[in-house]
């Protein structure tokens, strides 16, 4: 449902990001979403593609990685993977856990390559 | 060549709710967030809410979020409160931008508790920061003691859980037990309130509680 924000703010992050590399294209960009934001990715990719239409950014291409949930114990004090629904430190069974990663939401990397047409690419 | 940038996507919307949070410092105003699914009751919890509060001489502003009509502003404007009505159309959640001109709308000065009572919906909402002092959200009884194991976003976030229409737990099948586990696990800090908005039950708790933590956070700042 929120996929459509998600897309407009990545467009926006892109038009933020082409003011640093003024004479070059953007063909790729990986997006990593930490899988607490329950994203749908078919759902932002549908977005993305009427999104990115008719601009400067028609011929990227999205990838998408998940983020798993990882906790730290506040008791034995180790890190693990956990599965989203078992919010509770799979080694010593501890429920009083921090979340430490999981709720990412970011543009990981962008691939550029020379704009022969400066500015102009549409 | 590939360019490594770490570029948070929410940096727009974070940055417009910063500047919200500034402005409602400088007014001085604690901000709730407020979130529950579509008819949890969270305007009926405020028509019981907002009057105890305005008891205690606390002046509260309301801003209203929903899909379409002025349905939920006209019940809060009874009470006689600024509220400003946002209608997002099709967007399933307030987001800062959305927010910022609502905001000024409002005779801040004459504020000290706004109440942002989001659209309704358990996920979307949870992502958009708005400048909110705390998030608090609302579930009722029939949807059932799994919501955190289905949603735990909002139970990760939240400051407080309000369980609403406890009056109706003869009636089904919901473990108390069961959700009061499942909040812990997911938010071991997390504080619990039990209500019944139409029958008045666990109001001035809630009330009690709101005013704890907004003089809190004011003496902090």
């Amino acid at each position: 449902m929120h996929e459509y924000t998600i897309g407009k703010s990545i467009m926006d992050t892109l038009i933020n990001l082409k003011k640093q590399y003024p004479n070059k294209r953007i063909t790729k960009v990986t997006i990593i979403a930490g899988k607490l934001r329950q994203i749908l990715p078919q759902a932002l990719f549908f977005y993305l593609d009427i999104l990115k239409k008719d601009t400067e950014f028609s011929k990227i291409e999205f990838i998408y990685k998940e983020k798993p949930v990882k906790i730290k114990c506040n008791k034995c004090n180790k890190i693990s993977k956990i599965n989203e629904l078992e919010f509770l430190c799979p080694l010593c069974g501890n429920y009083d856990i921090k979340v430490i990663s999981g709720n990412e939401l970011l543009i990981e990397s962008i691939e550029v390559e020379e704009d022969k047409n400066g500015n102009k690419s549409v | 060549m590939e360019i490594k940038v770490y570029e948070n996507i929410m940096k727009a919307n974070d940055q417009i709710a910063q500047q919200i949070r500034k402005t409602l410092d400088k007014h001085n105003i604690f901000a709730v967030n407020f979130i529950s699914s579509p008819g949890g009751g969270k305007t009926t919890l405020l028509e019981a809410i907002i009057p105890k509060l305005q008891s205690k001489k606390i002046r509260v502003g309301a801003i209203e979020g929903d899909l379409a009509t002025t349905n939920d502003a006209e019940r809060i404007k009874r009470l006689k409160i600024p509220v400003v009505q946002i209608n997002t159309g099709s967007g399933c959640h307030l987001d800062a931008n959305i927010l910022l001109k609502p905001v000024h709308d409002l005779p801040l000065d004459n504020i000290d508790l706004l109440i942002i009572e989001n659209v309704g919906n358990l996920v979307c909402p949870t992502g958009f920061y708005l400048g909110e002092n705390i998030k608090i959200g609302l579930i009722s009884v029939p949807e059932g003691d799994d919501k955190p194991l289905k949603y735990p976003l909002i139970f990760n976030v939240a400051e407080a859980i309000i369980l609403n229409k406890i009056d109706l737990l003869p009636y089904t099948n919901f473990k108390k037990e069961k959700f009061y586990k499942y909040c812990k696990q997911l938010n071991p800090n997390i504080k619990i309130f039990e209500t019944s908005a139409t029958k008045n039950i666990g109001i001035e708790k809630i009330v009690n509680w709101l005013l704890e933590i907004s003089s809190n956070l004011k003496l902090n700042q």
